[in-house]
């Protein structure tokens, strides 16, 4: 798989899934996604403040009041943030990041949930052109047991905003979409953040509360393979490693906008523009300890994985979390600390 | 303008990253307006007039869910509860965290201590 490929638009991937030079695919089942949500029963749910980790976003409320109706549709029970957070102010514990370090076992004996969510907002981008407007937002959840302190499901989504000029708009359209994206305003947010919460909840197992509770552990996903299995080593390509080569700091950004209000699970970052992989490490807290964690890989046991070929392929890292590469020629590849054979392994070309 | 909103991408990118998850399910509780309507109390809750819009919104969704014969949403009884206590209706207040623990046993520990604190041990 060239790089080309990869840096094709959406569309022109589309089209080669439909004529046949599709990429490869890998088949998961919901419980074998997430085995430990099916393990923990967890029947409610207490979320805590979203916590910003970028320098630009103030919107962190929007995603605060847009999460309960997603994850009560879920079937969970959500212990109402309004009361939760009035709860915390009146202990005075007001800034995210102490009420993100407060320890489980104390949540624990305050509200006694079966789990907890953390929320982190780690990618903001927002600007305009002459003819468009955008903001783009990206989002991890984890979702921790309350007793035995384990993360039983992360997920990452991306969510964004697109504004453009309808055709005969002209100046006026100029305008309004470069003061819409200067304002900032609550409308926009309310909608981007709802979406991207509902993308992040949507491939959460469902709650007690829900009938499919248990039953949507036989759902089947499909993912496009990123990553190649061979010789004990997974390649992937160049594009992953380096991506577009820009310096500094890259927002993660969609290739390609349609306009209005979309978002999604993020499952393969090929989709994005992106300057490689090892530009995105976050520091995730969870039990009180920080982990280094790379967004362009899935996590259990807080190990990174990547699905291949319908197996969950974790690969190796240094002891700071860090994933490193290996160069072969001009082939890329992660060294590969275990694999999970899952039931639908078969892959589909 | 024509704004659109969709949760999942345009048909083709749903199949590309991820599908099996795009069928809406039958929504579990009538929500009302009652997102747009926290939004706005989540930003102006110290202003009378939004309380009380809000009030309305969430005893809306309250009666509508009874006469639906739906469970009232998760945390919508405890809402209520908490931006009538805030109005100074206490009384009326407890009702609701009552009916948010009666609904939801998992919210009886935090309930509890929520009226403890603000009612004291009586």
């Amino acid at each position: 798989m060239s790089r080309i490929f990869f840096t094709s638009s959406i569309f022109a991937v589309a089209l080669l899934l439909f004529t046949g030079c599709a990429p490869k695919v890998s088949k998961i089942t919901l419980g074998d996604y997430y085995p430990k949500v099916y393990a923990s029963n967890t029947k409610s749910i207490l979320v805590l403040p979203a916590k910003n980790t970028t320098t630009s976003v103030d919107a962190t409320d929007h995603f605060r009041y847009t999460i309960t109706k997603p994850l009560a549709e879920k079937g969970y029970y959500v212990y109402p943030v309004h009361l939760v957070d009035s709860f915390f102010k009146s202990e005075n514990l007001s800034d995210t990041n102490m009420i993100h370090s407060i320890p489980v076992s104390k949540l624990n004996d305050i509200f006694a949930p079966d789990a907890i969510l953390y929320v982190d907002i780690n990618s903001w981008d927002t600007g305009y052109t002459v003819a468009t407007s955008h903001v783009d937002v990206g989002l991890s959840f984890s979702l921790v047991d309350a007793k035995t302190e384990e993360e039983l499901w992360q997920s990452n989504a991306y969510a964004y905003s697109f504004e453009g000029l309808d055709g005969n708009n002209g100046l006026v359209g100029i305008l309004v979409s470069a003061i819409a994206t200067a304002l900032n305003t609550g409308t926009d947010y309310t909608k981007l953040a709802n979406a991207a919460n509902n993308a992040g909840i949507s491939i959460l197992p469902a709650g007690g509360y829900n009938p499919r509770y248990k039953i949507d552990k036989d759902l089947v996903l499909t993912f496009s393979d990123i990553a190649k299995l061979e010789d004990s080593r997974l390649y992937i390509n160049e594009y992953f490693i380096y991506g577009n080569k820009q310096e500094g700091k890259v927002a993660l950004t969609i290739n390609q906008r349609a306009k209005g209000y979309f978002a999604f699970p993020v499952t393969n970052m090929n989709a994005f523009q992106h300057n490689g992989y090892s530009n995105y490490y976050i520091t995730q807290e969870i039990k009180g300890k920080k982990y280094l964690r790379n967004r362009f890989f899935l996590y259990e046991n807080n190990r990174p994985f990547l699905l291949v070929e319908g197996k969950k392929v974790f690969v190796q890292t240094e002891t700071d979390g860090t994933i490193p590469f290996s160069e072969e020629g001009s082939r890329f590849y992660f060294n590969i600390e275990k694999i999970i054979e899952l039931n639908l392994s078969e892959s589909k070309s | 303008m024509k704004k659109t909103t969709k949760y999942l991408m345009v048909p083709t990118m749903a199949i590309f990253l991820l599908s099996g998850c795009v069928e809406q399910p039958k929504p579990l509780y009538s929500w009302g307006n009652y997102v747009a309507s926290t939004g706005e109390y989540t930003l102006k809750g110290h202003e009378k007039e939004v309380r009380e819009k809000h009030l309305a919104e969430l005893k809306n969704i309250i009666e509508e869910s009874q006469s639906k014969d739906m469970r009232v949403p998760p945390g919508i009884y405890a809402e209520y509860a908490q931006v009538l206590f805030e109005s100074g209706q206490s009384s009326e207040a407890k009702k609701y965290f009552l009916l948010e623990k009666n609904t939801y046993p998992e919210s009886t520990i935090f309930i509890d201590r929520v009226i403890k604190k603000l009612y004291g041990d009586n």
